[in-house]
């Protein structure tokens, strides 16, 4: 509770001032109406999907539909074999989450605070992979798939190249990086004096140090893994390895449409969930002070 | 306090010998990475350098048939269309900083000014970037649509404003499709920004009340330096990723009307995948490449100039 | 310490090679047992031609997808291949033509044995060298002789054949009845009034819109569509694209008729007003404005006859077509159509089980029961589905025993009223024409470009947009071209 009240430029006192208190609640309108801008298109496109295809479809759109059709949400959940589909993708989001962070972490980590001689040299090629666009690597990538450098092994039907990618993201490294930075070096120092390897500082001093954009990092991978389909549609051929997003892909010209936003929807419900539990502790305010012992 | 802590390496035990404190003290921090380097190799640098190569050749499919040395690149920067492209591919970047840049500064400022809500308003935001592309694509067909049908139209008639051709409308497809990437992305934006403001010593800002500094000096001396190297790295990241804006055009627009949304990265995928002629496309790839290059290299000049200052 | 930091690092990565060694075991037991994967395909290519009974791993590209209401007939016909075929194993996979994957697919060796295309493709994916030389077995089996010359020829490159055509199509009218009925525009056999030239195709246009208030006309300007449904009106004003003088290709598409033609289009939109609102379109978009009713008529063609009634649920019959209206100077359709290829790392053996994979569904020029079997199998089961069976497009055949059994078969099991049909079967006076010879698919995108213009821009001046796109094909494409 004190994180929260003091993480604010506002402080407890100011609002004793009235121009403050309108303030706050200018604020605060603001954003209701920003929420609202972000939050009604979709889900009014997407329970759209309750209504029969004629209607659906209807230009202009009826904006509260006339037609409601329930039983298709079960119909759609037993068709596309959800529970398979769940279950398969949250063991591609588990791999993906821990490859992310551990891998681009390690990397920030090197970046920021190791910085052994010829750091900034590698730290330039990391920063070039971002300028150097997908699509041209896409065929080359493709190859290394199906068969893996040195290993010579055919990684399709495996969630091993998602993963692997995963634990590849320039973005990632250059934020993770950015954030590594700010920790003060007296806390690092101190550790080292305690005699801390470089993995076990990594672990105890930078990691919960960085909870916010650890789950920062780990929500957009969260999110990636549920809606990314190209490298999924193109690895995973076999069905018992489908995702929810592959599925949807794959069944785009043989399920009508209403039943595919409702898969659709299917498909965003659990990040949305995944998201209310770890967006919390990007706001838990961790004080550096705070971890002295 | 504006200037930053200096920092330096964790020095772990300074030996002598040159080679020995290399093995003692640099060693071990590249064995850590070790892993890290092989996915980047794999999956980035390996297919990176040979699309490179591959730019000079003749190709059929993506194999070598003949070195051509720049013909690949004279033919891809002589076709008509190139000039324009590469004025609409800055156009892109101009637009997102108008438009994109400081909006998810401001909304995670706000967000962490709240009491209560907050988790709501993080979700709100971000709730944009979690719905599927085709979900998304669907949304802005019925958005955007340019009869009196189309939602947006139907809100200016209720304001009695006149309707828009919105997407058809050469001189407005660019700052929409920009619009549209805005929604999309800057809840994450905003989210690694809060993650940021969470650094910010909270006493900082209590002291500086005491001393009487008002919301908008705290804003400008506290909040704004803490936080301005993330905003330098998401600034430059913005800049990089609108440089290669691909995949809302290509599904809104494809380009048109009549080139007006056209990409280098729209081009470059065109000659590839349509037109299975990979030399071409690559050629793209790699100008592509040398421009954003050129521009990071200029930022960081200037980044470390206005530092040092 | 750092003794022990190295020991976990070394153990980490130990773990990390040994679980992506064991993951990609896995697959690689998969893949060996499936001809869609490069590696396994030497072995098999060699103990084919070695031991003869060696079995053969064919992988099959034509297949429906797992939700398909076709997928039974196909799992009985892959029952009665494998029965006959005993030292075939098939290896299933559905295969759809995308533009985004196909590269990627085709440059790694991840194409099946057999897949389908349609013929906008063949050239490039042959002159990339995707697709597999079957002259030899075309031959074997009589297909080069029983297959419409005209259609071989676009599969043909230095007189080998490519590519196997299974159906083609000339452009035709679409009619949506429910529409034509609001708008009081159907005879009292309740057939619509077919619009007999480009100017009548206005005013039947401009009547719904103003009835009905739906869009009139449907015309695509996105995904190079644009310029391929320009072709056909531009032809019929008479116009010309790509002309070879002197041993030279030239831009033809700025003559005063491809400038009147493009004035039609533009017409269309500011002064008939009768094209949808959104002009950024393509066929997809098509299926369903025309299968929830909300456009009245659309170039379209035989081939894509069931998509609106499977995707948008619309009625079988809601559809009717008629032939290509008449322009001032000419009245031509474009042709083009389906084929099906083999990937270019297909063995002999791989080759001839495709060729008898289509033999067992029905295609293939012989003309005994049992050939013509899978072809009944296909109609009854669309016919089973609620679905359009009766018309046709052009037909992949020109041996007149296998066209008349063919037709019977179709007659037996039709589904709508052939009247609605009629008038574009018959396609009375159309010139077909195919596809132009140079950069297809980049004048395609040209020309989209410029239609897009008129359609947007009020002011837009045809003859300068026109003048402007030929000079640039000439400079981009044609002055290249050998």
């Amino acid at each position: 509770m004190r994180a929260k009240e003091s993480a604010g430029i506002i402080g407890k006192l100011d609002f004793r001032s009235r121009s403050i208190r309108v303030l706050y609640g200018f604020i605060f309108i603001v954003l209701i109406v920003v929420s609202l801008a972000c939050l009604l298109p979709p889900l009014w496109v997407l329970s759209s999907s309750l209504k029969d295809i004629k209607e659906f479809f209807a230009i202009p759109p009826t904006l509260i539909p006339h037609t409601l059709q329930f039983d298709k949400l079960w119909e759609t959940w037993s068709q596309l074999n959800f529970t398979r589909l769940y279950a398969n993708t949250l063991l591609m989001t588990v791999g993906m989450v821990a490859f992310s962070i551990l891998f681009n972490g390690l990397m920030g980590y090197f970046f920021a605070v190791l910085k052994p001689a010829g750091h900034r040299f590698v730290f330039v090629l990391v920063l070039w992979t971002m300028l150097l666009p997908n699509t041209l690597g896409m065929v080359p990538i493709f190859k290394n798939i199906i068969d893996f450098p040195v290993l010579g092994v055919n990684l399709t039907n495996t969630f091993w190249p998602m993963w692997m990618m995963a634990g590849a993201h320039a973005f990632y490294v250059i934020v993770f990086k950015g954030f590594f930075e700010g920790i003060p070096q007296a806390l690092i120092d101190a550790a080292k004096i305690d005699g801390g390897t470089r993995l076990a500082i990594f672990f105890r001093i930078v990691v919960p140090l960085s909870m916010p954009v650890m789950m920062a990092i780990t929500i957009f991978t969260v999110n990636a893994t549920w809606a990314d389909f190209f490298w999924p549609y193109m690895v995973l051929k076999d069905k018992s390895m489908w995702t929810v997003i592959v599925a949807i892909f794959n069944l785009r010209t043989v399920v009508p449409l209403d039943i595919q936003f409702i898969a659709l929807t299917f498909a965003i419900i659990p990040p949305a969930l995944l998201f209310l539990f770890f967006q919390k502790y990007i706001m838990q305010g961790f004080t550096f002070s705070g971890i002295r012992g | 306090m504006d200037t930053p802590v200096s920092r330096t390496p964790v020095r772990f035990e300074a030996k002598p010998a040159k080679w020995k404190r290399w093995l003692l003290r640099d060693f071990p921090s590249w064995l850590l990475i070790v892993p890290s380097l092989l996915l980047f190799i794999v999956f980035h640098w390996q297919p990176l350098i040979s699309g490179f190569v591959l730019s000079f050749f003749q190709t059929k499919g993506y194999n070598a048939v003949k070195f051509i040395g720049l013909q690949n690149y004279i033919d891809v920067v002589s076709n008509s269309v190139f000039q324009q492209t590469v004025v609409n591919t800055f156009l892109y970047v101009a637009w997102s900083l108008v438009i994109g840049f400081t909006v998810p500064i401001a909304v995670a400022v706000m967000i962490n000014e709240m009491r209560r809500m907050q988790s709501f308003f993080k979700f709100a935001v971000y709730f944009p970037g979690m719905v599927p592309g085709i979900a998304g694509a669907l949304l802005w067909t019925f958005m955007f649509d340019p009869g009196p049908g189309g939602l947006l139209n139907m809100l200016l008639a209720k304001l009695g404003l006149p309707m828009s051709e919105w997407l058809q409308n050469s001189s407005l497809t660019i700052p929409l499709i920009i619009l549209t990437m805005t929604w999309r992305g800057f809840g994450g934006t905003a989210i690694l920004y809060m993650a940021s403001l969470q650094g910010v010593n909270h006493e900082l800002y209590e002291a500086a009340a005491i001393d009487g500094a008002g919301i908008r000096q705290r804003i400008r001396h506290i909040t704004i330096p803490q936080i301005s190297s993330i905003i330098g790295i998401l600034l430059i990241l913005q800049i990089i990723g609108v440089f290669q804006v691909l995949y809302e055009p290509l599904t809104m627009t494809e380009g048109g009307p009549n080139n007006a949304s056209m990409s280098l990265m729209l081009m470059s995928y065109h000659y590839a995948f349509r037109y299975f002629e990979a030399g071409r496309s690559l050629a793209v790839g790699v100008i592509t490449f040398v421009l954003l290059a050129v521009m990071t290299a200029l930022y960081f000049r200037l980044n470390r100039k206005s530092n040092t200052d | 310490m750092k003794k022990r930091l190295g020991m976990t690092l070394g153990a980490a990565m130990l773990l990390f090679a040994a679980t992506a060694c064991s993951g990609g075991g896995d697959t690689g037991k998969d893949g060996s047992a499936g001809g869609g994967d490069g590696k396994s395909q030497p072995a098999t290519t060699a103990a084919g031609a070695g031991g003869g009974k060696q079995e053969i791993v064919f992988a099959n590209g034509d297949w429906p997808k797992a939700q398909d209401k076709k997928l039974p007939q196909y799992e009985d016909w892959k029952k009665k291949f494998e029965a006959d075929n005993p030292n075939i194993k098939m290896k299933e996979e559905n295969f759809q033509y995308d533009t985004n994957t196909f590269l990627p697919k085709a440059e790694s060796g991840q194409l099946p044995n057999l897949f389908g295309t349609w013929f906008t493709e063949p050239k490039k994916i042959i002159n990339a060298g995707y697709a597999a030389d079957i002259t030899d077995m075309m031959k074997r089996y009589g297909y080069d002789k029983a297959l419409n010359p005209a259609m071989l020829e676009l599969v043909r490159k230095d007189g080998k054949i490519y590519g196997i055509p299974t159906s083609g199509y000339y452009m035709g009218l679409w009619y949506n009845v429910n529409l034509f009925k609001q708008a009081g525009l159907l005879d009292d056999k309740g057939i619509p009034k077919f619009p007999r030239t480009y100017d009548e195709l206005a005013q039947t246009a401009k009547t719904i819109k103003d009835k009905t208030g739906k869009a009139g006309f449907f015309f695509p300007t996105k995904n190079n569509q644009g310029g391929w449904q320009f072709m056909t009106i531009a032809w019929s004003y008479g116009a010309e694209f790509e002309k070879q003088a002197g041993g030279k290709w030239q831009a033809a598409f700025n003559s005063p008729e491809a400038v009147q033609a493009l004035q039609y289009m533009k017409d269309l939109k500011w002064k008939y007003n009768v094209l949808t609102d959104n002009i950024l379109v393509e066929v997809n978009d098509m299926f369903r404005l025309f299968g929830t009713d909300q456009v009245g008529m659309a170039f379209g063609s035989t081939d894509w006859m069931n998509t609106p009634i499977n995707d948008y649920k619309m009625s079988k019959d809601n559809l009717a077509m008629s032939a290509v209206p008449a322009g001032p100077k000419a009245r031509i359709a474009l042709t083009g159509g389906n084929l099906m290829m083999f990937s270019n790392n297909s063995t002999p053996e791989q080759i001839d089980a495709g060729f008898k994979w289509l033999k067992i569904k029905g295609f293939s020029p012989e003309v005994d029961a049992n050939a013509l079997k899978g072809m009944e199998e296909t109609l009854a089961s669309d016919k089973g589905l609620n679905r359009i069976v009766g018309p046709h497009g052009m037909l992949a055949w020109v041996n007149p025993e296998r066209v008349d059994a063919e037709n019977a078969i179709r007659d037996k099991y039709k589904t709508v009223n052939l009247d609605l049909w009629n008038d574009y079967m018959k396609n009375d006076g159309v010139t077909l024409k195919p596809e132009e010879p140079i950069n297809a698919q980049e004048l395609y995108k040209t020309l989209d470009a410029v239609v897009q213009a008129v359609l947007t821009d009020k002011n837009a001046d045809p003859k300068a947009l026109l003048d402007k796109a030929a000079a640039d094909f000439q400079r981009d494409y044609l002055d290249k071209a050998k």
